[in-house]
This record gives structure tokens, sequence and C-alpha cells, in this order.
């Protein structure tokens, strides 16, 4: 099939090329008379605006009935120059519309400007698209900064000024890091050589002059050529994570440190039951390799029988003062342990354990125990010689009157000397007696003992003697006084001890009858205290101060000196403490106190 | 005349033996069972020696030594000592030592350590009064 040629003439074709060009342009096309008036549209026009027949421009353009401020029309007709400009309106269906306008002014043949065409471009969305990146731009929360290839800053965001202050225009280094050189490992001309992505880590300075730290990432914003024209460079301030980071490491240095280097053995173990933390000092106690982990089945035959299962049970740490831990060997060991459970948001995560290996200490203890009871039996010894001369001296009177009495014939000095030694070898069996006692001493073994019963059985075993001597003797028990751990046999001797001497004080007194004994016990601040009182005769300085010291008696040959040494011994050993207070004619008071802290264990098998 | 002893010692059965020995031998004996009438007694009689024993209850013999001496009616009567407690002299010396710290005291003149036999105590004092 063939065409037909084309026979229009070419004047016709450019009329018609004119009309449809005109209508078929991609934007908004007008033309307007010096009065306004808009004389010709087309029909993109006419889309964007609506019908503009007979109509003012500012009333299409601006649905406005009075002519535009500063009309740029007006101008334009003056001028006879072309002119664009931004310009906002409302459009065919009544919203706001922006739009850019081009105007060119049309002149006749006489050069007079009689109409405008007018262009108009809907940039509506593209300002809206254009806002919302900017918006986008400023508020997301990192820094993001434009660079050129001369490291110059072209933009920055909001974020980037609020921290660094007016940095557009300024190099980079400059603006970033007050530096006066281009920084050595630079993000952005990384992206610049390669084209690619590239992340750092950099040191900006606020424009307050704080230091701050910034993980950055730099992206090409790409040329024509496809290589980097521009750099975007994003940051996040990373500050605080660095510093919580910092914190956080030497948080966990110093733990490991101290973990390390602890003389108590420390043992840990999450919530599974698998070791996680041993450290020297637990392995040494435990005489395990150095590699060596340990299961929860081996850590319970380690640690000291239903310690595990006491940490479980209870929210508290379990102190153990004295208990015994079984090292690889199978020796027991004896030591002082504490276990805690460790709790994660109230979420069981695991037990510690504190072990502090208690054979040195014992040793220590031991060798002082050794040293107290060596000085004891020199002080003994000292005693006893004493105690032993002055009986060898009754002895030997007793012989001097038996023998004076045979070759004087004094029958009476025979009797005398006879009664003499039969006394004075009692005497001696006595004291060899309370020796033996004494140096043999008694494994302290408290159990839960009323303190006040103690006191009143004492007081009634005296009560005959007191009254044959008329002295007054009494108990003055104040206030409810719990059971203790008290080794009970002992605080009775120690109170026979007390009141025997206060009875005899009192015997030795100028006038006996009328003179006192009071036992007084009670409980202040947890710490229970016997005072035992007398009105008898006292004791000067030269006495008060050897009573507990020394080997000694004031009772002559009635009295082995042993009493008080071994009543203060006892005392020492319920963790309390015994001192005296007296006045020669006065009276003599002794004080004991025992704080419940430091009273013995309960013996279980008493 | 016979020389005037007194004797302070709280057990009965020393002090009735040195008390024997005393009048046995030719001294005059007196005796008290403890310290606190020593200085009435001293002034009420004079003795020409007081023995003293260290350890007795309510007053030590060492304090009745102190008021002895510290009493100018008195102090120049011979003070001695008689006691089982080892190196008693020592002893002695060091207590009166710390007891007169501020006003030295003429030191007493003798100690005869317990058990005291007849020999020494009679030695004792005759060598005293020779």
């Amino acid at each position: 099939m063939e065409y037909p040629l084309l026979t229009s003439p070419p004047k016709e074709i450019d009329r018609r090329i004119k009309e449809k060009l005109f209508d078929a342009l991609p934007f908004g096309f007008a033309v307007i008379d010096r009065r306004c008036n808009l004389v010709h549209a087309n029909g993109a026009f006419e889309e964007m605006f609506g019908p503009w027949q007979g109509a003012k421009c500012h009333q299409v353009y601006k649905n406005s009935d009075s002519a535009c401020e500063g009309c740029g029309c007006t101008s334009a007709f003056a001028s006879k120059a072309p002119a664009v400009s931004q310009q906002t309106g409302v459009d065919r269906t009544g919203k706001p519309i922006r739009y850019t306008r081009h105007i060119i002014p049309i002149e006749n043949d006489n050069g007079d400007v009689t109409h405008l065409m007018q262009m108009c471009t809907n940039v509506t969305e593209m300002e809206q698209i254009r806002q919302e990146y900017q918006l986008l731009f400023d508020q997301v929360p990192c820094s993001i900064l434009v660079i050129d290839r001369n490291f110059r800053i072209v933009r920055a965001n909001a974020q980037a000024k609020r921290m660094l202050g007016e940095i557009e225009g300024m190099r980079c280094y400059r603006g970033l890091k007050n530096a006066d050189e281009r920084c050595s490992e630079c993000t952005a001309r990384k992206t610049f050589e390669d084209g690619g992505m590239h992340r750092g880590h950099h040191a900006w300075q606020t424009k307050e002059g704080k230091s701050c730290h910034l993980h950055v990432i730099t992206v090409p914003l790409a040329a024509e050529d496809g290589g980097a024209d521009m750099v975007m460079e994003m940051a996040v301030d990373v500050t605080e994570t660095l510093e919580l980071k910092d914190g956080l490491d030497f948080a966990n240095t110093f733990l490991q440190t101290v973990i390390n280097t602890s003389m108590d053995g420390i043992l840990a173990v999450d919530e599974n039951g698998d070791a996680t933390i041993c450290n020297p000092a637990a392995r040494t106690l435990f005489k395990m390799d150095r590699d060596c982990g340990f299961s929860d089945y081996e850590l319970a035959g380690m640690l000291p029988e239903g310690c595990i299962d006491r940490v479980m049970a209870g929210r508290r740490r379990v102190f153990l003062p004295e208990t015994t831990i079984t090292d690889a060997m199978g020796n027991r060991v004896p030591v002082r342990l504490v276990g805690n459970q460790l709790l994660m948001d109230g979420r069981f995560a695991g037990m510690a354990f504190s072990i502090q290996d208690l054979r040195q200490i014992k040793s220590l203890q031991n060798e002082k125990l050794e040293a107290e009871r060596m000085a004891t039996v020199g002080q003994t010894v000292a005693g006893l010689a004493h105690g032993v001369k002055n009986l060898l001296n009754a002895l030997e009177g007793g012989m001097y009157m038996l023998n004076t009495g045979l070759s004087k014939g004094k029958v009476d000095r025979v009797q005398k000397g006879l009664e003499m030694l039969d006394r004075n070898i009692e005497r001696i069996s006595m004291f060899v007696k309370a020796f033996l006692d004494f140096a043999k001493g008694r494994q302290i073994r408290a159990g839960l003992n009323d303190p006040s019963a103690i006191a009143k059985e004492v007081v009634e075993m005296y009560a005959a003697k007191a009254k044959s001597h008329g002295i007054r003797l009494k108990t003055r028990t104040e206030g409810p006084i719990p059971k203790a751990a008290i080794d009970y046999e002992s605080m009775h001797e120690c109170l026979t001890n007390l009141v025997g001497n206060a009875i005899d004080a009192c015997s030795m007194s100028e006038e006996v009858a009328g003179t006192s004994v009071i036992v007084r016990i009670f409980e202040k601040n947890r710490v229970i205290h016997y005072e035992v009182t007398d009105d008898g005769c006292g004791m000067d300085y030269e006495v008060k101060k050897k009573v507990f010291t020394n080997f000694f008696t004031t009772k002559g040959l009635g009295g082995t000196g042993l009493g008080l040494l071994m009543t203060k011994k006892i005392i020492q050993e319920h963790g309390g403490t015994i001192d005296l207070s007296s006045e020669p004619g006065e009276g003599t008071t002794f004080r004991i106190r025992l704080p419940r802290s430091r009273l013995p264990v309960v013996d279980t098998e008493t | 005349m016979a020389k005037k002893i007194m004797i302070i010692e709280d057990e009965p059965d020393i002090r009735e033996y040195l008390l024997a020995v005393l009048s046995d031998n030719g001294y005059r004996g007196l005796g008290l069972s403890q310290g606190r009438s020593a200085t009435k007694a001293a002034r009420n009689h004079s003795p020409d020696l007081i023995l003293i024993d260290i350890m007795m209850p309510r007053r030590s013999g060492i304090s009745i030594f102190m008021e002895l001496r510290r009493n100018a009616e008195l102090r120049h009567i011979p003070v001695a000592f008689m006691s089982g407690i080892s190196n008693g002299a020592d002893f002695l010396a060091e207590e009166i030592g710390k007891a007169a710290d501020h006003a030295p005291l003429r030191p007493p003149e003798g100690f005869i350590e317990k058990p005291i036999r007849r020999e020494g105590l009679i030695g004792f004092l005759d060598k005293l009064f020779q």
C-alpha cells in the first residue's frame, strides 16, 4: 500500500503545527493584555487553573479580585524584559499550588509591549518532596554533612550545626576538629578515591570546645561521570557509649585484678552449675590444676556438706565462720566461707563463694594458745612453789612443835605439833588436787542455758554457809534474760569462786554480821552481766593488781590461788571479760560481761 | 633484855611456830594476824624488829612496810620480810621501788625465804642484833 504524498503547502503546515504545539506544550501557557485580561491559554493551563475565558489573570491564578501587590506583569509591560518567579496560587479545585512562572513580553511592530506570554510549570509536588527531604536532613538523630572535593563543607544539617556551629563553607578539618591540616585518616577522601562507602572513627570538637567521639559513614553523591562529586558524611555521636564502655572495661579489669590477686579463694558457677570463676587462690586451696574446671556435682563434693542447698534455699548470704572444704586430694581444710546467690533482675543467675583459708590462722591461734599455756604454766609453777613453801613451813612448824614438845616433855606442845602436821598434810592433798584440776583444764562445752538459773543455784549452795556467818546472800535478776550458749558447769565454777571469795571477804571483815553478798544478773545491749558484790574487807592496790595475774592467794594456806585464774580462763573461753573494783574496808565487786555475739557455738552433742 | 620481835603472819600455824621458836631461843615474840593494826601495835610495843609476810589478805606486807617507813615515829624500826615467792628479794626490791617512786625509802633490813627453819631465823636475828 502506498501513502499519498504530502501535498499541503508549507504555510498551512506551519499553522497546524503552531495550533497543535500550543495545546501540546507540557506546561500552562497563557497570554494577557495590558489590562491583565486572559486572551489566550492552552489546555495544560486550563488543566492547572480551570476555565479562564473572560477572566483577569489574578482571578484565575490567585482566585483574587484585586490585582497582585507588586504585580510582576505590570513591571514586565514597563521593562519589556522577560522574568521568572516562583508563585503560589490556587488550582482549579481550589487547592494551593506552587508554580514557576516565566513572563515573556510580546512587542508589536512599533516596539510596544501589547501582550505578555506566561508559561507556568507546576512544582507543587517537587516542592513538597524538597521540604520533606530538608526535614529529614535536619531532623535525623545524627550529623549529616555534604563535603566537596576541596574538603569544604557545602551543607550541614541542623544536628551538625547544633553541635558544631555555623560550619558551612569551612574546610571540614577546621569545622569539625578545629585543625589546620587534613586528617591522616580521612574517611571522606577514601570515598572520593574509590567511590565506595567507608566507615571511620573521629573525635570532633564541639562549638563549646568539648571533645566528642563519632562513628562516621561516608557515601558518594554521584557525579554525572559516575564518580563522586561530593561526599555525604553521616556521623553518630558515640561519646556516651564509649564512656560506658570505658567504665565497663575499667570495672571489668578492676574486678579481674581483685579476683585474681585475692588471698581468698573465689568460685562462681552459672545457673547451670558450670564454673565461671575459679581464681588462683581457689585453685591453690583446692589443689586444682590450672586449666581444670569442675562440675556442679564436683563442687558439691568440694564445699561443706549442704552448703550449696543452703545458698540455693535462701536469699540471704550463707556465712560459715568455721567449716571445712575438701581439696582434690581428699584432704579437709579448715576455712571460713561465704556463699551468695547471684541474681540478675531478680532471676537466679548462679552462685558465688568466697573462701578464706584458716590453716595459718589456726596455726597462729594454736601457737598463741600454747604460748599462753606456757605462760600460765610458768605462773602456776611459781605460785605452786609459793604455796608449797608455805605448806612446808607449816609442816616444819608442826615438826618443831612435836620435837621440842617431846624433848621438853610438854604434852600440849606435842599435841599441837601433831595437829599442825595433820592439818597441813590435808592441805597439801587439797592443794595438789586443785592444781591438777587446773592443769588438766576442761574443754568448754556450751549448751543453751538460763544464765540466771546458774547464779541462783550457786547462791542456794552457799546459803547455809552465809547464814551461819550472819552474812546476807541474795540473787537479783533484772528483766528476762533469754537462754544463752554457756557451759553450765564452767560458769557454775566461776560463780562458785566469786561467791565463795565474797563470803570469805565478808568473814574477814571486822564485823562479819550484817555484811552482804549480792549476785546481780542482767542483760544490756545483748551483753549478759554478772556482778558479785560484797561489802567485806575489800582489797588494797597490791592485792587487786595480782588477783588475776599471779598465782596468788590471800587466804594463806586455805586457798590455792587458782580460783580466780580459773575463773578468768573460763570467762575468756566464753568470749567475755572479767574485772573488779575494790576498796579496802568497803568491799569488792567482780563484773563478768558476756557479749552474746562472742559466746561459743552450742555444742550439739551436749 | 630479850629483843622484842613482832611477827605479822596471817597463817596461824606458821605464826604459832615462829613465836615458839622465838621464845625457845631467848627472844620475845609478838604475833599479829593481819596488818591493819600494825602501826598501832608498833607504837604500843616498840619492837626491835618487825617480821612481815608479803602476801596476806586485805593488806599486803609491802603496804604495811610503806606505812611504817613513812611514819616518822616508826621508820627507825628494822623491818624484814618473809615469803615463799620465788626470787623474793628481787620481787620485793622491785615492788617497793614501784610503790615508792616519788619518795625513796630505806630498804628493808632483810628477807627470809620460806620455809623458815629454826636455825635460819635465829641465825638471822643473832646476826642482826650482834
